[in-house]
């Protein structure tokens, strides 16, 4: 029996060896083909003499961004150089800016949406566009005329236009000196025609003032109408610091309910944040939501909640005007507050 | 039906099976060996570094470091059939007290034994190794041949050490594996095989997706042949993080040699394929194969080989190299007057274990050229096809032991890419090694020149050919003072002179952009050593060694080190 009971897996050890073997062989023998088409640019494409083979162009004279149109630009080059596009407003001197390198320009990796590098966002206005290749002497120039310009898509909390700002903001304001929470209209200007301003200075916290604004405010059925995957999320704003100051923290909070019971508690729930500290020129901050973290006094630490990130919980969102008691007068500056599916705004 | 022997044969295969599972119950017979021992290895180094690069008028130039540490191993058995190793670091800085530069950790924790006298398991701290296309550690520019030995102790003692880099070229993983094996009156003499499961990422509460690696190998063996298959997968977990798509790779091969005993031929080969799937949206995945044969003489005094190896042939348990170049050294990481970030050099590379990886790689990524280009991730380098070929003409004994005074191997290797990087002109490869020594009773020379050309023509108009040399020089004297010391002075010099293009390739290995450029590189590194040998296993090495780079004839920084090392292993 002892010696039955012993053979019996050496004779399935000895098939199962020789059935493996086999079994590579044959997906060897069936892997047999290879693409040898070469890897990589195309040398010549890269180290031939340079030289521009067609000039710079259009592909429309007028655009309206607000129909949903789009413009692209083409240009060829002998090999593939580093480029740099660029188109200005020559009204409100907005610029959009975009590099790369190739052999050729064309719809692929030169189209336009309408969208803004160097705020303000561009208006309706004539562009002189711009073309020049890294180390190269000659610049390429055309025109193109904007009819209509880029409306603000995505879901908007805020873009502090008409109406200045929208109702279901709640404000809370600390009592201090210079305090400005207010909707302005002043040049430089980012997104729209005004944006929304908060200075002031509290010598005996570092919290300045707050907009809070609850998914229920936003809207009572469907509240910020997010999805479930954070990955595909982003929140999106355009903000600047007073030119000279840079004391001032924006703390933007993003408070789930986890446990679905229609309120946060902070003790349970998750509270996702981000610290910005603008700089003076206006710059848009694009932040995946799945990227969020938790923040205590400004140090990322473990999740309260269940530590998932669930946009489609979120219950509130923060925007919290911060500075160093010490530091003296704030100011910083917000516009165009939205959340974008997929990507990043496009402003 | 073939009758069978024994059921049992844990045949110990060097090389297939993990190096710790070698030494385990059962395997030695039935000496008698205590349930608990100690072992382990202490040592104690001290450098003086020094530092100089024209115009750095910021970088200090003296940096001095040093530590006594030991590895304490506890084996414990607590019956014949099972074995547990643990083993503590304990590790103190010169200038450090209790509390304040000391460090404890746990370097080593492994269980092993026999499963009803049949299955030989461990699980825990693996050193694991297959073929060198499956899972081997490789390290070309550490294997070209053994010449220097104080710079060669450093880095087994150092670096090589701390990572658990054996000069077997195992990989230290975590995980578990199983082994067993049959013995056969008819047929096959005997049948082998080994299995394992090791964990190389974590998932960390969803902040990365955990990886697995699993494989292993299954041989059959006649008298004068044998035939195995052997398979890797890498792949990640799903589920583990919020991630939807995994990264695998698997690599399959079959291996077999022959031996012709009255000729006393030898005859190699193995070849296989590789699937990748990247976690990237649209990126393809990738399938190819390789092969290789090589055909050996009597006392294998020569032999002549061919390889292929696919250019989308991905492997990272055996293309990922044991060291990484393009991390910054910790000695003076930052110089001259703009700090930038100071590149890692041969002297780094003996040193620092921060240099050394730990886990695969899943991407080729980019390793310095300035040194080697043929086969710079190791024999199973993809997208070469090429001829080797070896000649020891110095008679040796049937242990490979040189029987005269001197000794010689010559080295011959010519290898094309299959598929050409930015044009259908196959950039060549040709390298060319003679290793030679001589010694007498208190004298030993060792020299090993190194000629390595790289070259590609006719690319395209205007393009540049690609025309690279790459000579290397590596030379020692030793004199015997007396039995238990000795005194070694060295030289390495390395160069690397032409137009060159570097292939940029992105993380799943696509090359997204190809750098050409003029290089004029050189590198020199003088060492001298006194070593003191006065017990076994103890040795007392005091020396000092340097390094000086220039590139494009702009000199580039004088590193110096003054060192002394006390090594004892237990």
């Amino acid at each position: 029996m002892k010696k039955l009971s012993s053979r019996i897996p050496a004779l399935w050890a000895r098939r199962a060896s020789l059935l493996t073997l086999s079994g590579t062989v044959a997906l060897f023998l069936s892997a047999c083909e290879r693409d040898l088409t070469p890897d990589g640019p195309n040398l010549e494409d890269l180290y031939g003499t340079f030289e521009i083979r067609e000039g710079l162009a259009v592909s429309a004279a007028t655009v309206d961004f607000s129909a949903g149109q789009t413009v692209h630009f083409t240009a060829k080059t002998s090999i593939a150089a580093d480029w740099v596009l660029e188109v200005r407003g020559t009204t409100s001197g907005s610029r959009w800016r975009l590099e790369g390198k190739s052999k050729e320009l064309n719809a692929s990796n030169a189209t336009w949406e309408g969208q803004t590098s160097q705020f303000p966002t561009f208006a309706a206005e004539n562009c002189a566009v711009k073309l020049w290749y890294v180390g190269q002497p000659d610049t390429l120039r055309s025109t193109v005329q904007v009819t209509g310009t880029r409306a603000l898509s995505g879901i908007v909390l805020d873009a502090f236009d008409a109406p200045a700002i929208q109702t279901h903001w709640t404000p809370f304001l600390q009592t201090g000196a210079n305090m400005k929470f207010t909707v302005v209209n002043e040049a430089p200007r980012a997104q729209g025609a005004s944006y929304y301003r908060m200075g002031g200075a509290v010598a005996w916290d570092w919290l300045i003032g707050m907009l809070d604004l609850f998914a229920n405010d936003y809207d009572a059925t469907d509240g910020f109408g997010l999805p479930t995957d954070a990955s595909k999320v982003f929140f999106n704003g355009i903000f600047k610091q007073k030119s000279g100051l840079s004391n001032g923290i924006v703390l933007l909070q993003f408070r789930e309910d986890d446990n679905g019971d229609g309120i946060y508690q902070s003790s349970n729930e998750d509270l996702w944040a981000v610290e910005l500290r603008p700089t003076a020129n206006w710059k848009l901050e694009s932040l995946k939501y799945s990227d969020l973290v938790t923040l205590i006094n400004g140090t990322p630490a473990s999740a309260v909640g269940n530590g998932i990130h669930e946009p489609h919980k979120l219950h509130q969102v923060s925007m919290l005007f911060l500075a160093n008691p010490s530091s003296g007068y704030a100011e910083c500056d917000a516009d165009a507050l939205v959340f974008t599916l997929n990507e990043p705004a496009k402003l | 039906m073939s009758s069978i022997k024994i059921g049992l044969a844990l045949a110990v295969a060097v090389g297939l099976l993990p190096v710790h599972a070698q030494n385990g119950p059962g395997a030695t017979g039935t000496a008698w060996r205590p349930k608990f021992s100690l072992n382990g290895q202490t040592r104690a180094v001290y450098t003086a570094d020094g530092f100089r690069l024209a115009g750095d008028t910021t970088t200090l130039p003296r940096e001095n470091s040093g530590h006594v540490l030991a590895d304490l191993g506890m084996n414990v058995r607590p019956n014949d059939q099972t074995e547990v190793q643990a083993m503590v670091r304990v590790r103190n800085d010169y200038g450090g007290f209790w509390g304040s530069g000391v460090s404890f950790d746990v370097r080593q924790l492994t269980v092993k034994g026999l499963i009803n006298n049949r299955f030989r398991y461990a699980v825990g701290d693996l050193d694991y190794k297959l073929t060198p296309f499956t899972l081997h550690r490789a390290a070309p520019l550490l294997q070209a041949g053994d010449v220097l030995p104080s710079l060669e102790l450093f880095q087994r003692s150092l670096p090589g050490n701390d990572v658990w880099m054996n000069p077997d070229g195992t990989w230290r993983t975590q995980g578990a594996s199983v082994e067993w094996g049959l013995r056969y009156k008819k047929g096959p003499e005997s049948h082998r095989t080994n299995l394992f499961a090791m964990r190389l990422r974590p998932a960390l509460g969803g902040a990365q997706t955990e990886q697995w690696a699993s494989g292993g190998r299954t041989a059959l063996t006649w008298k004068t042949f044998f035939v195995g298959a052997n398979a890797v997968l890498v792949q990640d977990v799903p589920g583990t993080s919020a991630a939807t798509l995994y990264y695998r790779n698997a690599v399959a091969t079959v291996d077999a040699g022959w031996s012709v005993n009255g000729m006393g031929l030898k005859l190699h080969g193995e070849g296989g394929i590789s699937r990748t799937q990247w976690a990237v949206a649209n990126a393809p995945a990738k399938g190819d194969y390789f092969y290789r044969m090589t055909l050996s003489g009597a006392r294998r005094r020569w032999s002549i080989g061919y390889r292929d190896i696919g250019p989308d042939f991905f492997s990272p348990s055996a293309q990922t190299t044991a060291y990484n170049l393009n991390a910054v050294p910790g000695s003076f990481s930052r110089t001259g007057n703009d700090r930038v970030l100071r590149t890692a050099n041969l002297m780094d590379l003996h040193r620092e274990t921060s240099l050394y990886r730990t886990a695969w790689n899943p991407t080729l990524g980019a390793e310095p050229s300035v040194y080697l280009t043929m086969d710079p991730f190791g024999i199973a380098t993809p997208n070469r096809r090429g001829l080797s070929a070896e000649w020891n003409p110095t008679p040796h004994s049937l242990a490979g032991k040189p029987m005269g005074p001197w000794n010689l191997l010559l080295k011959a290797d010519w290898a094309s890419e299959i598929r050409g990087q930015g044009t259908a002109s196959l950039t060549q490869f040709a390298r060319l090694d003679a290793l030679g020594g001589w010694s007498n009773k208190n004298w030993s020379v060792r020299a090993l020149l190194r000629l390595q050309r790289t070259w590609r023509t006719n690319a395209g108009e205007n393009v540049p050919n690609y025309a690279l040399s790459q000579p290397w020089l590596k030379c020692n004297v030793g004199y015997k003072l007396r039995s238990d010391l000795q005194v070694d002075a060295g030289l390495w010099t390395v160069q690397s002179v032409g137009y060159a293009y570097r292939s940029v390739r992105d993380a799943q290995n696509q090359v997204v952009d190809l750098v050409g450029g003029e290089v004029n590189y050189r590198e020199v590194l003088p060492v001298a050593s006194l070593t003191y040998k006065p017990f076994d296993k103890t040795q007392l090495v005091a020396g000092w060694m340097a390094n000086r780079t220039s590139s494009d004839a702009v000199a580039g920084p004088r590193l110096s080190s003054a060192f002394v090392a006390y090594l004892q292993s237990f």
